[in-house]
């Protein structure tokens, strides 16, 4: 239930015209406000005030030609019309929402369950990628070989690994092969 | 496009725009472009400088209408942020400069093209001055929900506050600038006005 009080703290915020209040009910608010005296004395003296207050805004509003407008207006069609401007930048997300909005049946696919299954399967070829042998001269790491030296055969026991010395990793995880890396380095590059 | 674009809404011409239509980009400039214009135009006291500010407002409109979403408000609002944020850019620019330059030489009468062409009756320069001497957050509050048609919605989107911030500052400005006039003695308004 509307009360005064309410009433005029909207008089205060929004102004007399109740078409900008941003609530339902404006009748029955038009009908309270007239059937108060005081309300509606309030409500006439705060539209006066309003309007005294645009009115002056827009007096000291600076004189802008319609020639300018137009001019400004072709000139920032006119960028956009250039070709390094002539298309917008598409968030990543874009795309997908116009499908959703174009395609209706494609809201009923459940997102969590296929968001679950998209990430298991890269997990999954992330894990086997990660296993295979490497393929050209990149640098590893001693984890790294020694990982695969395990998951090869070739060696059985983690204390057979591969462990050069500090100096040399940082050269060998750096700079090109060199001739002084340890030959078990070398032989597997 | 299938409608014609003066008959679509703001929120329908920036999804239009989101995917590089032209003629929907017109279309939301020819409808903001004025008001825009003069809305900064009132920070900077300069037509070209806001002319500027509002170019580069619309291109970043059409760079950025895909990230754009209603739950941020509405395009209209979203436009006079983006407008509302470039001018306070420019002007805390032009202070950093004017700063730098009274460092190094006089101090130069500022040419203020805008004041000479105004009408200026005594009792609305009067207001004008109590609007000005408003503090900066409550008189574009109320320019923006007065002169610019925002709804109080769209005022807290551009000033980005909630809600019931926004309402108390609506409030607060129409409370001060009723003082500040008073204060100085002269009447608002003129009662017996009728229209």
């Amino acid at each position: 239930m509307i009360n005064r009080e309410q009433i005029k703290k909207m008089l205060d915020c929004y102004g007399a015209d109740l078409e900008r209040w941003p609530c339902t009910e404006k009748r029955a608010l038009a009908k309270f406000i007239e059937n108060d005296t005081k309300l509606s004395e309030e409500q006439a003296d705060i539209r006066l005030f309003d309007q005294t207050v645009r009115e002056s805004l827009e007096s000291f509003e600076p004189e802008w030609s319609v020639r300018a407008e137009n001019r400004l207006s072709e000139k920032i069609i006119n960028l956009v019309s250039k070709p390094e401007d002539s298309q917008p930048e598409m968030s990543w997300w874009h795309g997908w929402f116009k499908l959703v909005q174009d395609y209706e049946a494609l809201r009923a696919i459940p997102v969590l369950p296929v968001g679950i299954a998209v990430l298991a399967f890269v997990v999954a070829i992330q894990m086997g990628l990660q296993n295979e042998q490497p393929l050209d001269n990149n640098l590893y790491s001693t984890a790294e070989l020694d990982a695969w030296l395990i998951f090869e055969g070739i060696a059985d026991d983690p204390e057979l690994s591969v462990e050069p010395d500090l100096y040399e990793l940082a050269v060998f995880e750096n700079e090109e092969v060199e001739d002084s890396l340890e030959p078990e380095i070398a032989f597997f590059l | 496009m299938e409608d014609k674009p003066e008959l679509l809404s703001d929120e329908q011409l920036i999804n239009s725009i989101a995917s590089g239509d032209q003629v929907a980009f017109a279309e939301l400039v020819r409808r903001y472009l004025s008001g825009l214009v003069k809305f900064s135009a009132r920070y900077t006291q300069s037509l070209p400088c806001s002319e500027d500010v509002v170019q580069e407002s619309f291109l970043r409109v059409w760079k950025n209408a895909g990230s754009w979403r209603e739950v941020k408000g509405t395009a209209k609002s979203w436009l006079y942020k983006i407008v509302y944020n470039l001018t306070m850019d420019y002007l805390r620019k032009q202070q950093l400069e004017r700063r730098h330059r009274e460092d190094v030489m006089d101090d130069e009468p500022v040419d203020n093209g805008l004041e000479k062409n105004m009408v200026e009756s005594e009792n609305r320069q009067h207001l004008h001055q109590a609007l000005l001497d408003l503090p900066e957050r409550q008189r574009t509050a109320l320019t923006l929900f007065l002169v610019n048609g925002l709804s109080g919605v769209e005022v807290a989107r551009v000033l980005d506050l909630n809600i019931e911030a926004s309402d108390s500052l609506l409030a607060r400005a129409r409370r001060n600038l009723k003082s500040k006039v008073q204060e100085k003695g002269q009447p608002i308004y003129d009662k017996s006005r009728t229209d």
